[in-house]
């Protein structure tokens, strides 16, 4: 295609400016594909780290008794666990695809903001840094769960003030790169792509940048007040005082549940553009797949005390929680439905990213329908604080973001190295990833169900079974993520055979007009309406 | 021509920086503002 000669004329002439060294290349970069190599290091990174706090929780829970660690290090690794995965790995994920797929999706040069990129990226690793060190000083890492509440929180030691300066830190930096994806697609799309021709991905990005802005200031306001209750004598949260620790959790859940949505929304996108290249079928249902996503946005900030039912509120308030809750299910099925009627009658051809993609379907309604079970008030109140919840957001935010996660990665990984990876070592990832993440979390359904609290480092001998059953199943699922990297290493390093620029049969869009692997600066001059559109008709003669 | 602009502050077209900066500011200042307003109704409700 001359577009794509065109982009590989330029990319000869690109590579020129590359930068030279370790410190330029990597520290003082303002390169969107660097910078998201960055944030998806990092997040590998943290995915070990916090995974490996998950395998010492699971080796502790594999029978009952007191096994490897006391009660305090088993609380702080269940929080650390939490805030490590939610902070470092999953979310940081999302920016760094977002940091490379977005411009080159929207035939846009780089981010908007490409210094603040670097400066929303180098933060991280000082935030960990401060939040893991905690884990070292007198009284140990936070270990009242990651939801921080009061007034179980302020009895932590000298690590309060640690961690709640790295809360803060990850939320500058989350709003930062938010800033910049939004002024980016408000600013940087080629001439000719209007809003509603935006691939999907960008779209769940730009309503992801939304909630990020309207709502991590409030998890800082809410650590703040935390703060000055600790060492200013406000009693924001100390009934003592005048203050009320419910309130915390109000202010918590109004960040927390949109938080779930963050997580959530750039992984719909990714499976809106994984699940048509290989249906080779467009998008069934484009329009309504935008105006779901938006609607689930918005019923985030209606539904959050549902995470706090039992706490004591009036009935009309756990009805309209309860009902509001129930609700997302409306636009959450249209997007499920969409997906299956793109599937429908296409040609379907299972590479690594369409396996994940299906696996995404399947595991993640599990994890929707166990969280139409708590919505239900009467039913949560039973529920409460079990297994039978860590199960239901594990299947959220494990089978649901992270493996859109790995399939992004798996999606996108030719494009960015130019190189194939190999295909039966990843379907061999796949298969065992999808075996044991089963083993690992279905029984914690079961548990929840007899009654097993969470957050418990011992527990009562009906539930021997299914805990040692699920730790199996946790350090097999652990070990298979090995393969992931071996597969990313080995494709890095030259892969199996070269990647074309299209490397998927359907797929269609922008980033596939462009040589593989992509030019350090692609887009140096925004692509004409011709070269958008050839990207859909092709896609169209395969549907 | 060279990719983007000598000012690496901004890689917008140089057309619509005045926009950009704006744009951001905007959300920066929406972010810092419901940071701020959290304090101040908290406060004014006497949690202090």
């Amino acid at each position: 295609m001359a577009h794509t000669e065109h982009a590989a004329a330029h990319d000869d002439h690109d590579h020129d400016h590359k930068p030279h060294g370790f410190w330029k290349r990597w520290v003082t970069t303002t390169n969107h594909k660097d910078i998201g190599t960055l944030y998806l290091v990092f997040s590998c990174i943290m995915f070990f780290v916090g995974g490996t706090m998950a395998m010492l929780i699971r080796a502790e829970l594999f029978k009952p008794g007191m096994q490897f660690l006391d009660p305090a290090t088993f609380n702080a690794m269940t929080t650390m666990h939490a805030l490590v995965m939610i902070f470092g790995a999953v979310m940081p994920a999302f920016v760094g695809l977002a940091n490379w797929m977005v411009p080159m999706q929207l035939g846009a040069p780089d981010m908007a903001l490409p210094r603040m990129n670097n400066f929303s990226f180098w933060i991280l690793p000082f935030a960990f840094t401060l939040l893991l060190s905690t884990l070292f000083v007198p009284g140990g890492a936070p270990a009242g769960g990651w939801t921080l509440y009061p007034p179980l929180v302020l009895q932590t030691g000298d690590a309060l003030p640690m961690a709640i300066f790295a809360v803060h830190l990850m939320g500058a930096s989350s709003i930062m790169g938010a800033i910049n994806v939004i002024v980016t697609i408000m600013n940087m799309r080629a001439p000719g792509m209007t809003l509603l021709r935006m691939p999907l991905f960008v779209w769940s990005w730009l309503i992801t940048a939304y909630l990020l802005i309207a709502v991590m200031p409030v998890l800082a306001g809410a650590v703040t007040m935390l703060l000055t209750d600790h060492f200013f004598g406000t009693s924001f949260f100390n009934a003592a005082g005048g203050g009320d620790p419910v309130m915390f959790q109000h202010i918590f859940w109004f960040f927390g549940h949109p938080e779930v949505y963050i997580m959530i929304l750039p992984a719909f996108g990714i499976i809106s553009e994984i699940i048509p290249t290989f249906s080779r079928k467009p998008l069934f249902g484009y329009d309504a797949m935008v105006y779901a996503t938006a609607s689930i946005a918005f019923l985030s900030f209606i539904v959050w005390a549902h995470h706090m039912f039992t706490v004591g509120m009036p009935l009309a308030s756990e009805l309209f929680f309860m009902l509001s809750t129930m609700l997302i299910a409306i636009p959450t099925g249209v997007k499920v439905f969409n997906w299956s009627a793109t599937m429908w009658k296409g040609s379907i051809s299972y590479e690594p990213p369409m396996l994940w993609a299906i696996s995404f379907l399947f595991l993640f309604s599990i994890g929707g329908f166990s969280g139409l079970m708590l919505a239900i008030a009467p039913a949560d109140f039973q529920y409460q604080d079990t297994y039978f919840v860590v199960a239901h957001f594990h299947y959220v935010l494990v089978t649901g973001a992270i493996f859109a996660i790995m399939g992004a990665v798996y999606y996108w990984l030719p494009k960015w190295t130019g190189n194939m990876y190999n295909m039966s070592l990843a379907k061999w990832h796949f298969w065992l990833s999808n075996i044991f993440v089963n083993v690992l979390f279905f029984p914690q359904h079961f548990l929840g169900l007899a009654g097993m609290p969470r957050r418990i480092p011992d527990y009562s001998t009906q539930f021997a079974d299914w805990n040692m059953v699920s730790s199996i199943g946790g350090f097999a699922f652990g070990a298979s993520q090995i393969l992931f990297v071996i597969v990313i290493w080995q494709c890095a390093h030259g892969g199996v055979s070269k990647a074309t620029s299209r490397v998927w049969e359907g797929s269609y869009g922008l980033e596939w007009q462009l040589p593989s692997p992509a030019p350090y600066h692609s887009w140096v001059e925004a692509p004409s309406m011709a070269v958008i559109e050839a990207g859909a008709a092709s896609h169209e003669t395969h549907g | 021509m060279k990719p983007m602009a000598e000012d690496y502050s901004l890689a917008v077209d140089p057309r619509q920086r005045r926009q950009a900066r704006r744009l951001a500011l905007l959300l920066g200042a929406v972010a810092i503002a419901i940071y701020v307003s959290y304090l101040l109704f908290a406060l004014h409700h006497g949690h202090a």
